[in-house]
């Protein structure tokens, strides 16, 4: 599956640990200093978990519920390959041109 | 005054004097403002000649509890003692008397002491209207729609807790659900278009 750049940067996020979705907000405010609407977000993480690269937990407190998610080893791969296709266009015609 | 009547009183007027006053003084320390109230309503009772030191020794007891089962424990120990007189009984009618003041005033005065909170109303619009989409949608985006409604309850306590403008805790409030609004509605159009497209494949393979 091919990865969008929203979704590559929220299985990037849930990689250091699982985490609620408000947190995964925060984190993503912190990282790209972008607001994501909840909707928005929680529609992405669903369409990952459906994708099979996120485990869901689901919780309850006194506002509602809360829903926790856990990057995969899946979705682990699925970021490794994102990464390294973005490196190799990083460096794309790089050898020629320095050469 | 018969009782519920009193409780009415009383409760109109903390509503008018925390209304009347300017935002700056509503973040105050709560027990403030309960003095400031409870001096206005002794002083609506002149008829009745308190003893000074006893006043002072309750008010203190009152001012160092900080919740309303230590203010019940403190009546209830002057209940409790050897205490005949008049004088006395007057004066723990009065403690028992403050001590439904620090129940039910005291909550309250941490509430409006937020400031914002105290003005905004008890669901802001937006989460209203976010209620009613939910109505509209399907057993997925339903399933969203609770969950942003339990974050959005968190953000604004968090906002308010930390201060800032009833303004400001709107707009967060309208972005996060205009947000929702646009996404549900556009992946509700995207999977009609993936059924639509999917349909006319088959009536087209079905023609042939």
């Amino acid at each position: 599956m091919n990865l969008s750049n929203l979704e590559f940067q929220l299985l990037a996020v849930l990689c250091a640990k699982e985490q609620s979705g408000r947190d995964v907000a925060a984190a993503y405010h912190q990282e790209t200093g972008q607001d994501l609407a909840f909707g928005s977000l929680y529609s992405t993480l669903r369409r990952l978990k459906e994708s099979g690269f996120v485990d869901v937990r689901d919780a309850e407190d006194s506002d509602g519920r809360i829903r926790y998610f856990k990057i995969n080893g899946h979705g682990r791969a699925a970021l490794a390959a994102r990464r390294g296709d973005y490196a190799s266009l990083a460096t794309f015609g790089q050898k020629k041109a320095f050469a | 005054m018969s009782s519920p009547f009193k409780s009415v009183i009383r409760h109109v007027s903390y509503w008018w004097l925390i209304r009347r006053m300017p935002r700056e003084q509503r973040l105050r320390d709560p027990m403030e403002i309960f003095d400031e109230v409870f001096r206005n309503h002794t002083a609506a009772e002149k008829n009745e000649v308190l003893d000074d030191e006893f006043t002072e020794y309750v008010q203190q007891n009152l001012r160092d509890a900080r919740s309303s089962d230590e203010v019940d424990a403190f009546v209830r120990q002057l209940e409790l003692s050897d205490i005949g007189s008049q004088q006395w009984r007057i004066q723990i009618k009065r403690a028992r008397d403050r001590a439904f003041w620090m129940n039910h005033f005291v909550p309250k005065a941490v509430h409006a002491s937020i400031g914002p909170m105290a003005e905004l109303p008890r669901t802001p619009q937006a989460i209203g209207l976010l209620k009613a989409f939910r109505w509209f949608c399907n057993r997925d985006a339903r399933e969203i729609v609770d969950l942003v409604l339990a974050d959005l309850t968190r953000d604004v306590r968090q906002l308010a807790s930390e201060g800032r403008s009833r303004g400001f805790i709107r707009a967060v409030v309208w972005r996060h659900v205009g947000g929702t609004l646009v996404s549900i509605t556009w992946n509700a159009f995207n999977s009609l278009l993936k059924r639509i497209g999917t349909t006319l494949g088959l009536i087209r393979t079905i023609s042939k």
